[in-house]
């Protein structure tokens, strides 16, 4: 028989099987990422493709304008920026406004820290594997070798944790002050262009090229153009800034995860 | 967790011991600085509930009663004290126990029953006796769960919840959805409830419902525990003591 002894500092439950409650986590879990993937697609008659097409069509059409009008000449260099960065967009988004909801609509009982946790998580792989789907196509179409299908998804999930981690560090002030949200989005679209999300590193010049070096998003969008195109932006990074994305890569992610009980604690009883 | 079990082995479902709860918001400035406002829900309440009692909260509105089953279902922080339960606690608030509502009836109680860890061997028989409990024709399984009435779908919800058989079942406000048909079979699941030693919360309005359905009741007034007795016992203070005051 379960035991629950809820106090201010936590809310501690007993558990008589460890290997059964985390496999139920798991489906709570599971179900929770299929509500809201539900509540995205109700309504379409195309129904739970539209998770691969939107982020596709999206790319595509980014693919055609910067290809045809802006003449760029590598449409498989652009697609790993374009893919990459809208991770980076919808991720971050995501984690700044993940305070809003902790239950997904679970409410009968109270569900264990754990199982948000890898819902989240397993949100955000999801949606970034989807993202990756066009981009891991066109790198085909392009001649590149079948290294890209487990490659290019696994880039795309570790880019959407990072955003997602570094997106849930502002959590509790968008809770305070739901304006930044809007901060939040407006940064988005600014990396988009403060980034070599369109143009490789080693095409970026002056302003754009400085704030590029010093931007994370470097390190995840150059080191891939590096292994699947042979771009040699990556030999201008600064490996010690490589290493503070990295470290805070892992800060974030095990921080973010480890606050989420305490913050769905205490923002419990604020409104 | 040892200290925990020892004290609770075959003794209360529920032990809340000085409990006391407070919602906070940030004060309405536009920079939204400064000491938090501070709204206190409940003051100091202690109480044991023992398995197989069947409580009604009876209080005005504003008065605790659903942030006191809140607390017990374990949603909300307490600002200090404790609330302890023993079994599984499984919390009906409204009509929708969070089914998705383009969805209908019977495939959210298929999807649910999994994630609600109901064995496989065991689902066909869950589904008719939740399906059995609603009577909803075709509407179980041909409609959206959004296109339900109000009453249709708390009848879902409240047979889904109790076919779940948790050990304490906190009820707010839920009866209130139906109709008298409704509250009638759900007295019945409830009294069937009570007989295999299930403990059951009841926050309500209806005070006729806590005199049948319930043995004992606790009064709730602005945020203070201020009955606490047998259920016959516990409407009259309320209707003298709190109604004409």
């Amino acid at each position: 028989m379960a035991i629950r002894k809820i106090s201010h500092s936590q809310c501690f439950e007993g558990s008589e099987d460890l290997k059964v409650a985390l496999q139920l986590d798991f489906l709570r879990a599971k179900y929770i990422v299929k509500k809201k993937n539900l509540a995205i697609i109700k309504s379409y008659k195309f129904g739970a493709l539209w998770n691969i097409l939107d982020p596709m069509l999206y790319s595509l059409v980014y693919l055609f304008v910067f290809i045809v009008i802006r003449f760029n000449t590598n449409p498989s260099s652009l697609m790993i920026g374009i893919v990459l960065i809208r991770g980076l967009q919808q991720c971050l988004v995501y984690g700044a406004s993940s305070n809003l909801d902790f239950t997904a609509g679970l409410k009968i009982e109270r569900m264990r820290t754990r199982v948000i946790v890898f819902a989240e998580l397993l949100y955000i792989s999801k949606l970034s594997f989807y993202h990756s789907i066009g981009c891991v196509l066109i790198l085909l179409i392009m001649g590149n070798g079948l290294i890209v299908i487990p490659l290019i998804p696994i880039l795309s999930i570790l880019n959407g944790l990072f955003w997602y981690s570094c997106g849930r560090m502002i959590s509790p002030q968008v809770k305070t002050y739901p304006d930044i949200l809007h901060f939040v989005k407006y940064f988005g679209m600014l990396m988009f262009f403060g980034s070599p999300a369109l143009y490789p590193l080693s095409q970026t010049r002056g302003l754009h090229r400085l704030v590029s070096l010093y931007n994370p998003f470097t390190y995840f969008v150059e080191p891939a153009r590096w292994f699947f195109l042979g771009d040699k932006g990556v030999f201008d990074l600064i490996p010690e800034v490589g290493f503070i994305v990295l470290f805070f890569f892992f800060f974030t992610f095990i921080l973010g995860i480890w606050l989420m009980d305490k913050q769905r604690w205490k923002w419990s009883v604020w409104s | 967790m040892e200290v925990v079990s020892v004290e609770l082995k075959d003794k209360p479902s529920i032990i809340v011991e000085a409990l006391n709860i407070s919602y906070y918001s940030k004060p309405k400035t536009i920079i939204r600085m400064g000491a938090p406002i501070e709204i206190q829900a409940l003051k100091n309440i202690s109480f044991r509930i023992n398995k197989g009692e069947c409580v009604a909260v009876l209080g005005k509105n504003g008065a605790g009663k659903s942030t006191l089953l809140e607390a017990i279902g374990g949603h909300i922080r307490p600002k200090s004290g404790t609330v302890i339960t023993n079994g599984k606690v499984y919390t009906l608030k409204g009509a929708n126990p969070g089914l998705i509502p383009h969805l209908s009836a019977k495939d959210n109680i298929i999807m649910m029953a999994n994630v609600y860890a109901v064995p496989k061997d065991e689902r066909e028989s869950f589904l008719d006796s939740v399906e059995k409990f609603c009577e909803l024709g075709n509407a179980f399984s041909d409609r959206d769960y959004s296109a339900l009435s109000t009453g249709m779908a708390g009848r879902v919800g409240f047979g889904f919840t109790t076919s779940l058989n948790p050990q304490v079942l906190l009820m707010d406000e839920t009866l209130g959805v139906g109709d008298e048909e409704f509250r009638k079979k759900a007295e019945v699941k409830a009294m069937d409830f009570m007989k295999k030693g299930e403990t059951i919360m009841i926050s309500t309005h209806s005070l006729n419902l806590a005199k049948k359905m319930c043995t004992r009741a606790i009064v709730l007034h602005e945020g203070n525990l201020v009955f606490d007795g047998s259920s016959s016992d516990a409407v009259q203070y309320y209707l003298e003591e709190i109604i004409k005051t």
